[in-house]
């Protein structure tokens, strides 16, 4: 097992906000993470990228012990999970470049290597452009990019340390249709080299265009843990929290019968 | 609009400019909008096509300037008909109209504040708009429960502060809020985005408006949640009779509460119509629009 979470315990202000939660991952595995707003989804990939205080538990990644590093082995070993943050628009310095971001990102983590390619920064910085779907766009600053594109800066940016463990948490929210199908379609590929890949999402539709597994936070805890493909309305012994999210989602899929008064075709 | 009903809200011709990095920029280039009484209409377009640009336009919200220069403004909610951009039209000059970037910044100052004072009579009563960021429209030292109260007494004067307070937990529940008395008692930063985007909701269903404008309410709410929240605003269409603009890129969830959508594009009504223009047997609508609504629903 690449990724193995046992007995994950996080409180906040008196409050258990992760109770035991447990899950692992092997290479290959995409898996996604849905539950309430509320529930502890982004405190559980704080916790997991040691961004958050951990009161109870184990985090191991590729054998190693991640809540157990300290100081110069957990910033060089940081580059070994990366997380895209939830909001492109507090994430990049606006008076910075696309280039200027991956190069301080290369700089600081160094001879990262891998799918990055390797060569010149100059060289690298445009293949991970590329990898995007922004090339040429090095010289933009934030505010010259459109929502969509600003979240594939930054996942252009999580993609430069090569890591093992990818959490993406929430990239398509907030997008139109049109710049989510981009976003969506850049995710999948660039998806393919990480071993170990997590995506935070509350859009059932997502889990199902990238990932293999599907996991059900609720309450702190992991309450449903199965392959994405057999998490569908009806399946036996689903809990009942997510039975209801995948009823809310049947009764939000496209009305066959809009509301009264829209009219004829 | 829907035929035969009055119009609660006309906006013809509407021109917004605001000023960039890159100069000033003609952003919505001659809007038309028509919403009838009880009527839902789905406002969508890519990001960055004018959706917010012109619900802050209606409400004389736009920065910076020169902000709105051309058009009309018209609210024909019952007992509350008016001009809101009367005034306007005659103090600017069409050559100055014709090109915003010529529009002095203390001229521009003096023509929003008059459409300002024309909207403030109705603003927050008639017509309210909830923000797409409505988390930080919250008074940061304000339990969320007298914000609700504040608003239900302000469409009902003569609701008790004691009732008002009850009132509100009440609303908050109907918005999936968990133990809504405790969140009543919650100041905004003790509350998660979600919990504080429900409470703003709240406060605008609160205010009963004839017209409401709401941006993206429903973004980053799980789907249970977003199913309450579009319950309830078609128990306010049912109910209330209250008129909405609906700004969102879920298409599948507009579907079950718009009546009609408009598509923006580039800062211009690119098309609009009944559902039916879009889904039915034989589709009519712009290739764009069918490209925007139909890649919404599947592809994934």
């Amino acid at each position: 097992m690449r990724l193995v979470v046992e007995a994950l315990e996080v409180r906040l202000g008196g409050h258990r906000v992760l109770d035991g939660v447990a899950f692992s991952a092997d290479d290959g595995e995409r898996l996604g993470l849905v539950g309430e707003s509320g529930s502890g989804k982004s405190t559980l990939a704080r916790a997991v990228t040691r961004l958050a205080r951990v009161d109870r538990g184990r985090v191991s990644l590729g054998g190693t012990d991640l809540l157990a590093l300290r100081g110069a082995d957990l910033r060089r070993s940081r580059r070994r999970f990366q997380m895209m943050f939830q909001n492109p628009y507090a994430i990049l310095d606006p008076c910075m470049t696309v280039a200027g971001h991956l190069a301080e990102t290369l700089s600081v983590h160094g001879g990262a290597g891998g799918s990055g390619g390797g060569g010149e920064p100059a060289a690298r910085i445009e293949s991970l452009l590329v990898r995007v779907g922004l090339p040429g766009r090095g010289d933009a600053l934030p505010g010259e990019l459109s929502g969509g594109q600003r979240r594939r800066a930054c996942l252009a940016r999580v993609l430069a340390t090569t890591p093992e463990l990818l959490i993406v948490d929430e990239p398509t929210t907030g997008l139109d249709a049109i710049a989510r199908a981009g976003v969506l379609s850049v995710l999948r590929e660039a998806a393919v080299p990480v071993p170990v890949f997590l995506l935070i999402t509350h859009d059932l539709r997502d889990v199902r265009a990238l990932c293999t597994r599907v996991l059900v936070l609720h309450d702190g805890r992991i309450v449903e843990d199965r392959p994405a493909a057999g998490f569908t309305p009806g399946t036996p012994g689903l809990h009942p929290y997510a039975a209801s999210l995948l009823d809310a989602e049947r009764r939000l899929a496209r009305a066959s019968n809009p509301p009264a008064g829209s009219g004829t075709p | 609009m829907l035929a035969g009903m009055a119009p609660v809200l006309t906006v013809r011709g509407l021109v917004t400019a605001v000023r960039g990095p890159a100069g000033v920029r003609t952003l919505l280039g001659g809007v038309d909008l028509d919403v009838a009484e009880g009527e839902t209409v789905g406002l969508v377009g890519e990001s960055g096509c004018g959706k917010t640009l012109l619900c802050l336009s209606v409400f004389a919200g736009v920065r910076p300037f020169p902000g709105v220069v051309a058009g009309e403004v018209r609210l024909g909610a019952r007992g509350a008909e008016a001009d809101l951009t009367a005034g306007l039209a005659a103090s600017i000059p069409p050559a100055i109209a014709a090109d915003p970037a010529r529009v002095p910044d203390r001229v521009a100052a003096r023509w929003k504040a008059r459409h300002a004072r024309n909207v403030a009579p109705f603003r927050g009563t008639v017509m309210a708009y909830l923000h797409q960021n409505s988390p930080q429209a919250l008074d940061p030292l304000e339990p969320v429960g007298h914000a609700v109260a504040r608003s239900i007494r302000r469409a009902a004067p003569s609701v008790g502060r004691r009732d008002a307070a009850r009132r509100a937990v009440e609303l908050l529940e109907r918005l999936a809020l968990r133990d809504p008395a405790r969140v009543a008692r919650c100041r905004p930063h003790e509350l998660s985005v979600g919990m504080a985007k429900r409470v703003a909701t709240a406060q605008a269903l609160a205010l009963r408006p004839a017209i409401l404008f709401v941006d993206e309410p429903t973004t980053g709410l799980d789907l249970v949640v977003q199913g309450e929240v579009l319950e309830l605003f078609r128990e306010v269409r049912r109910d209330a009779g209250t008129s909405v603009v609906f700004v969102s890129h879920e298409i599948d969830l507009l579907s079950h509460v718009a009546d009609r959508v408009v598509v923006l594009r580039d800062g211009g009504v690119e098309d609009s119509g009944a559902w039916g223009r879009y889904f039915g047997p034989e589709p009519a609508a712009s290739g764009y629009a069918s490209t925007l609504l139909g890649t919404a629903s599947g592809g994934r």
